[in-house]
């Protein structure tokens, strides 16, 4: 018994106070742990029922038992323990996750910020431009007219010129040359008629109806 | 009393007025009792006023006329010149007609003579009265203007002539000089005579006819002229001394005229001739008949065969009226009856030159 | 007797030493985990994780939320910004073809002036010239006449002065006869 004892409590103490006690796992040293308390409630249960030798027998059955419970307690933390695990990774990565998310997300909002920049300009572009386009549309147009008149005046001076070109053509066929000797000759006969006129002293007789109008 | 003065006044200065600046009737009076181959109506002498002094005139002579200072020209010379497309225009009972002189804008262009007008740069003459549709074909030198009219055989047609400085021959050769046409629209005292002999002499020379070809001389624009032009003009068609016509005047005036020597044309003549030859041309056209020198063709002719003057009154107006009458060899007149042609035509014929020359030449086959 | 106590006060202290505070089911051994499963801390803290879990997937969710409108929005401003663009582009090929056409336009004007004003130019020079013939001309007094009519006349003038001279001799020969 005292032996049991002895032994249990320097193994409980060892591992508590020994840090190297947590070097071993924690599964082992739950199921040791276990397996020591089983042996000591074994023992006891053992020395309770057995005496001595049957606190040696309680202790070993009740180490097994307690190493069983060790076990299970060891199961039960591992469980935990994953699931811990399980959730600390979940929350990490949600954390990692909602980090990006709210960079992304920033970034998101800022491309559209420019995006709404960049329509507003590119609609303003489109203004102006517009309105330069339409005064080209009204230059080219105006221009369009002017040619446009142009052509119909050339067409009519073309014509214009074809006919005095030709009246000019007719006109050399058909006027002589100078001859200023016509010019004395009707100048003389005039003269010759105003003096005859004032010698017969104005007394004609005239045997006409109505003269022509000369056009 | 003061009121009878004042209007006796008034009378006086207002009949003074009137013999100020009115006509002189008296001294038209006078002259025309005294002047006018037959002594008119006393009448109608009396009825002379202020008031349609031209229409009264006209009662008693038709072709009585008073000028005023400012629009008398003396009847001497040729036509003259101006600036237009060249033509005479005449009004007829049918519409304006235009007579194409030689050498004008008009004959350039190819109108033919005695066209009747029918539009000015496409606006009609109708309705429009002969001082509008002048006004109209005048214009400046070097314009042109659009004429569409009916030519004389017929059918339509537009023309552009363009106006120029123009005058007239005194006689016009009809071409081609080989038909022997001249044309006499004048009887211009001192012109046409020379002017005919200038236009024969040219003919001899340039065609290949000779002195002896039949001569046609158109009349149908010849209103008249000169009358001792006309005289002078039968003329040179008829040996020197034949009695060409006596001058008819009042208390027996009576002047024979005989053809004068100098050279003599004589060739077979047809003249043409139509309601507008009158007097000198119908006087020159009848002594040639009478003599046996000429053959008429185309229609009888005006009929007027005397003779009018002028006289200048007292206030520059000049008074024209009738005071010979002209009287054939056998001692007939024309006035009233006109010569009647040998070979009468129809209206359109009259018109179409070509035609008539080909009746006139039909006439010496 | 001595020997149960003993055992039951380290089994105590073990417990007691068990709770109290976080345990960790990593670690703690028998009795941590006695304490733990026992009172409940472990529970706790799993619950605590799966609290933050859920207020972190929660987040999650929101931002996932906006993720997606952000990202409508931003495909609809790029499509917005295309369109705009492609009206841009669109508008400035006309523009240039606009400046084209008008400077096509504007040397044709340019070449259409310069042949009126030509036009005009001969135009002129034939009516002057005309005009300076027609000056040359009237010193013939417009007689308007072909060749062979200015020999007409010309022998027709030549005629009339012989004839109308005749005639003044003749007239002023009578003259003087009279006034003797």
């Amino acid at each position: 018994m005292k032996k049991i004892v002895n032994v249990l409590v320097v193994v409980l103490l060892v591992c508590a106070l020994l840090p190297g006690c947590a070097t071993m796992s924690d599964q082992t040293r739950t199921k040791a742990e276990g397996a020591g308390v089983g042996a000591v409630l074994g023992g006891l249960l053992g020395y309770a029922v057995g005496g001595g030798e049957g606190a040696a027998i309680g202790a070993a059955v009740g180490a097994g038992a307690g190493f069983l419970v060790g076990n299970e307690i060891a199961k039960r933390k591992q469980a935990y323990a994953s699931t811990e695990d399980f959730l600390d990774a979940e929350i990490a990565n949600t954390q990692e996750y909602n980090k990006t998310a709210i960079a992304y997300n920033a970034q998101l909002s800022k491309d559209v910020a420019q995006l709404e920049k960049e329509s507003t300009a590119l609609r303003a572009k489109y203004d102006k431009g517009q309105v330069d386009k339409k005064a080209l549309a009204a230059k080219s147009d105006s221009l369009q007219k002017k040619i446009d008149d142009s052509k119909k005046l050339e067409d009519t001076l073309a014509k214009e010129l074809e006919v005095q070109t030709a009246i000019l053509e007719d006109e050399k066929k058909t006027r002589p040359a100078d001859d200023q000797y016509i010019v004395r000759l009707e100048k003389e006969v005039a003269a010759l008629q105003k003096n005859l006129d004032t010698l017969r002293d104005g007394s004609t007789q005239l045997a006409k109806i109505d003269q022509r109008l000369s056009v | 009393m003061r009121t009878a003065r004042v209007l006796a006044v008034l009378l006086v200065a207002l009949a003074s007025a009137q013999c100020l600046h009115a006509a002189p009737l008296e001294a038209i009076r006078d002259i025309l009792r005294r002047h006018l181959p037959h002594p008119p109506d006393e009448a109608a002498l009396a009825a002379l006023s202020e008031d349609d002094l031209q229409g009264r005139l006209r009662d008693i002579d038709p072709y009585a006329r008073v000028f005023s200072g400012g629009e008398y020209r003396v009847p001497l010379g040729s036509s003259g010149s101006w600036i237009g497309i060249g033509a005479g225009l005449a009004m007829r009972a049918g519409g304006p007609v235009l007579h194409v002189y030689r050498g004008g804008g008009a004959e350039r262009a190819g109108l033919p003579d005695r066209s009747r007008l029918l539009e000015i740069d496409g606006v009609s003459v109708r309705e429009q009265d002969a001082e509008t549709i002048a006004s109209r074909l005048r214009g400046e030198a070097g314009s042109t203007v659009r004429l569409r009219v009916a030519l004389p055989g017929g059918g339509e047609k537009p023309f552009t002539v363009r106006r120029e400085a123009f005058s007239p021959l005194d006689v016009e050769l009809v071409p081609p000089g080989s038909q022997r046409v001249v044309r006499i629209r004048d009887f211009a005292g001192g012109l046409t005579r020379p002017a005919m002999r200038a236009t024969l002499d040219f003919l001899d020379r340039t065609t290949a006819a000779d002195r002896s070809a039949p001569l046609i001389i158109d009349l149908r624009d010849a209103p008249g002229g000169d009358l001792y032009e006309a005289f002078d003009l039968a003329g040179l068609f008829l040996p020197a001394g034949t009695l060409l016509g006596t001058i008819r005047g009042r208390d027996g005036y009576a002047l024979e005229i005989r053809s004068p020597g100098g050279d003599k044309y004589s060739m077979p003549l047809t003249l043409l001739v139509g309601p507008e030859t009158a007097s000198s041309a119908e006087i020159f056209a009848g002594i040639l008949r009478q003599h046996d020198r000429v053959r008429l063709v185309g229609q009888t002719t005006y009929g007027k065969c005397s003779s009018q003057t002028d006289a200048r009154l007292s206030d520059g107006s000049v008074l024209r009226y009738t005071n010979r009458e002209v009287l054939f060899p056998r001692g007939d007149t024309c006035t009233g009856q006109g010569l009647t042609p040998d070979l009468a035509v129809g209206d359109d014929e009259l018109d179409m030159l070509s035609r008539l020359v080909k009746r006139a030449q039909s006439l010496y086959e | 007797m001595r020997a149960r106590t003993v055992l039951l006060s380290l089994v105590a202290a073990g417990l007691l030493w068990g709770c109290g505070g976080q345990h960790d089911p990593r670690s703690g051994g028998f009795f941590g985990g006695v304490a733990g499963l026992s009172g409940g801390s472990y529970d706790n803290r799993v619950k605590e994780r799966e609290a933050r879990l859920e207020e972190l997937r929660a987040t999650q969710a929101q931002l996932d939320a906006e993720k997606g409108q952000l990202e409508t929005q931003k495909s609809a401003a790029q499509a917005k910004v295309s369109q705009d663009q492609a009206k841009v582009d669109a508008m400035q090929a006309d523009i240039a073809a606009l400046e084209k056409k008008t400077s096509t336009l504007s040397s044709q004007q340019g070449a259409d002036q310069k042949r009126v004003a030509e036009l005009q130019k001969r135009l002129d020079g034939l009516k002057t010239g005309m005009r300076k013939q027609e000056s040359s001309l009237d010193a013939l007094e417009g007689s308007g006449l072909g060749d062979a009519e200015v020999d007409l006349k010309r022998q027709q003038l030549e005629k009339q002065r012989d004839a109308l001279r005749k005639e003044y001799d003749l007239l002023m020969k009578m003259q003087m006869e009279l006034a003797k």
